[in-house]
């Protein structure tokens, strides 16, 4: 049996957050922990008022060099990625650092856009694009996983971290609306007639969001700040492609799988931050699995009111934001919850609250049955 | 303990023979038409869902269907113990455009919620594990090729935390009416088995290459 104990840790050296809640970890933190929401009404033509968290037509991206040749997405990656790097305390060479990507449907936009190069619809070819602005050409990793993808980037770093082949990993994941997504989730009839409100008893589904988060990953941290990513698992539910198993039993086993492997106990748990759709089986599910678990009583929000649901960078984006609230001692709210909406109750936060937090955990699903459960830590 | 290839499946297109696919496994090497109900009849698979499924999905099916066919993992293995990596070029593009034709025209508007749950790159994977009842570890790359030291090295780093102890692995790529297809069953061995495929990135390369 070879023990869990004996590879080393991963710990978070830096981050960056790009959302329309803000350019800046603070301005997200601080937004956050007043119940601001990024998700507004907008109309469609065709599919009516749709709620969603979207940059101003007017954001910029100010990348350090010329990138007018690139795509927004592809603009939200090198901006992210340049915030991280910018925050660090010591120089990294983004020209010789290992880039993992995630994305669900990277340019899909441009589908349509005779004048695109086509090439740059295939995610890979995206990545090897942007890290050529680096003028990396290390091969990227790019994950592309449904609604995990930004976990899985995750996990897929804190591997090539343990195989001693990296010293440092750059994890970046983004994606952006567009009608294309937007529609087939209004197809779906998945989408909330208004901001969504997660575990609440009147959620009546997803507000979708676009923004990219950043990570710069290391097995040597740089200060006893630095938290530690102890776990991430993933399961499949094998039973529904574009809903989640009614049981539960797929996340419960990733979750059990991270426990473990973080070599911690259930009870140990002091914040999850779910997954938290809104979307009545998502978030009755996961209640189900948090139950079977043992970690039910813990504080438990989602950020899916604020910041919608951006898909193949929800992992990143909301592990950053954990991280952040664990090292701040102080418990995200949940906003538009009033009224306890799962068949187990749950202890949702609905005020920014101190409380002495050590370990996190985040959750996660997606279409095609996957789930991942991701156990943060604080040194001490 | 060192992992081993106990069982292979490859689908690619046949260039001797019109609308044909050449599929090739540890058991056999045959040209096969590639209409799908033939390649349906010809795999011996009884699973009406296949003909609800985009092309990548069903050649992923039929692939695994070759793979496993007479074994039953089940026996052998936990449901959890069974993990799944895949990866391939084009994610979901064919099925992607598919989709925008129904939402193209704005006078008759009609996002097709069928076709939609088909517009991710990983849904090919989630039906082998919906069929195979894989319930573990499960990945998805993209990449312009095949990235042999990626999946052998990813994969065994699972096996290696006992994450899983079998697995399926491989590309399943899909594009402008091409499947190109490499399915692989991973598993531990103890014995010393000179015959046996080590699960190493060449081997990889060699069957894909085959």
């Amino acid at each position: 049996m070879v023990s869990h104990n004996m590879k080393s840790p991963v710990y978070i050296l830096s981050d960056s957050v790009i959302t329309p809640l803000g350019q800046t970890i603070a301005e997200n933190m601080d937004k956050l922990y007043s119940k601001v929401s990024a998700v507004q009404a907008e109309s469609h033509e065709q599919m009516g008022t749709l709620y969603r968290s979207k940059f101003a037509d007017t954001s910029t991206f100010p990348t350090k060099n010329n990138s007018d040749s690139f795509t927004k997405i592809e603009r939200l990656f090198i901006f992210s990625i340049e915030q991280a790097v910018s925050k660090l305390s010591f120089p990294i060479d983004l020209s010789q650092v290992l880039l993992v990507f995630a994305s669900t449907k990277g340019n899909i936009e441009y589908l349509t856009d005779p004048d695109f190069d086509h090439n740059r619809l295939r995610i890979g070819f995206m990545a090897n694009h942007i890290a050529a602005y680096f003028n990396n050409t290390i091969p990227s990793i790019v994950v592309s996983n449904a609604c995990i993808s930004g976990s899985q980037a995750i996990q897929y770093a804190c591997q090539a971290l343990q195989n001693k082949k990296n010293t440092h990993v750059v994890v970046t994941g983004a994606d952006c609306i567009s009608e294309f997504v937007s529609s087939g989730f209004h197809s779906f009839q998945a989408l909330s007639p208004f901001a969504c409100t997660p575990f609440d008893k009147k959620r009546a589904g997803v507000s979708l969001g676009e923004g990219c988060g950043t990570l710069i990953l290391s097995t040597i941290p740089v200060s006893e700040t630095n938290i530690e990513i102890c776990s991430v698992v993933s399961s499949n539910d094998a039973n529904h492609l574009s809903g989640p198993s009614r049981t539960g039993e797929g996340l419960a086993s990733a979750i059990a799988g991270a426990i473990k492997e973080a070599g911690i106990q259930s009870s140990e748990i002091d914040v999850i931050s779910a997954h938290g759709t809104a979307t009545l089986y998502n978030d009755e599910m996961e209640a189900l699995a948090f139950q079977t678990t043992g970690v039910s009583a813990a504080p438990v929000y989602s950020v899916k009111g604020n910041i919608g649901h951006t898909l193949g960078a929800a992992g990143i984006i909301e592990t950053i934001y954990l991280a952040h609230s664990i090292q701040q001692d102080k418990l995200i709210p949940s906003i538009g919850f009033s009224e306890s909406g799962t068949s187990i109750g749950l202890n949702i936060v609905t005020q920014a609250t101190t409380k002495k937090i050590k370990i996190g955990l985040k959750t996660a699903s997606g279409f095609g049955g996957g789930n991942t459960a991701l156990i943060l830590k604080k040194q001490k | 303990m060192k992992y081993i290839i106990t069982r292979f499946c490859r689908i690619s297109l046949d260039l001797t023979l019109p609308n044909s696919v050449r599929i090739q496994t540890h058991a056999l090497d045959e040209i096969q038409n590639s209409d799908f109900f033939a390649l349906y009849k010809h795999a011996e698979i009884d699973y009406p869902k296949y003909f609800k499924m985009d092309s990548i999905s069903k050649y992923g099916i039929i692939a695994a269907e070759y793979l496993l066919k007479g074994i039953d993992l089940k026996e052998k293995y936990s449901e959890t113990d069974m993990g799944i990596v895949l990866s391939n070029a084009s994610g979901s593009l064919d099925t992607d455009a598919e989709f925008q034709k129904t939402i193209n025209n704005k006078v008759s508007f009609f996002p097709s919620p069928a076709i939609f749950v088909y517009t991710l790159s990983n849904i090919v994977m989630g039906e082998i594990c919906i069929k195979y009842k894989i319930k573990g570890e499960n990945m998805f790359f993209l990449s312009e090729s095949v990235q042999f030291e990626l999946l052998q090295s990813f994969v065994s780093d699972l096996f290696e935390k006992e994450s899983i102890q079998t697995a399926v692995v491989g590309w399943v790529e899909y594009s402008l009416g091409k499947p190109d297809v490499l399915l692989l069953l991973v598993e531990k061995t103890d014995l010393k088995d000179t015959s046996e495929i080590e699960f190493t990135s060449h081997h990889i390369e060699s069957l894909y290459l085959l």
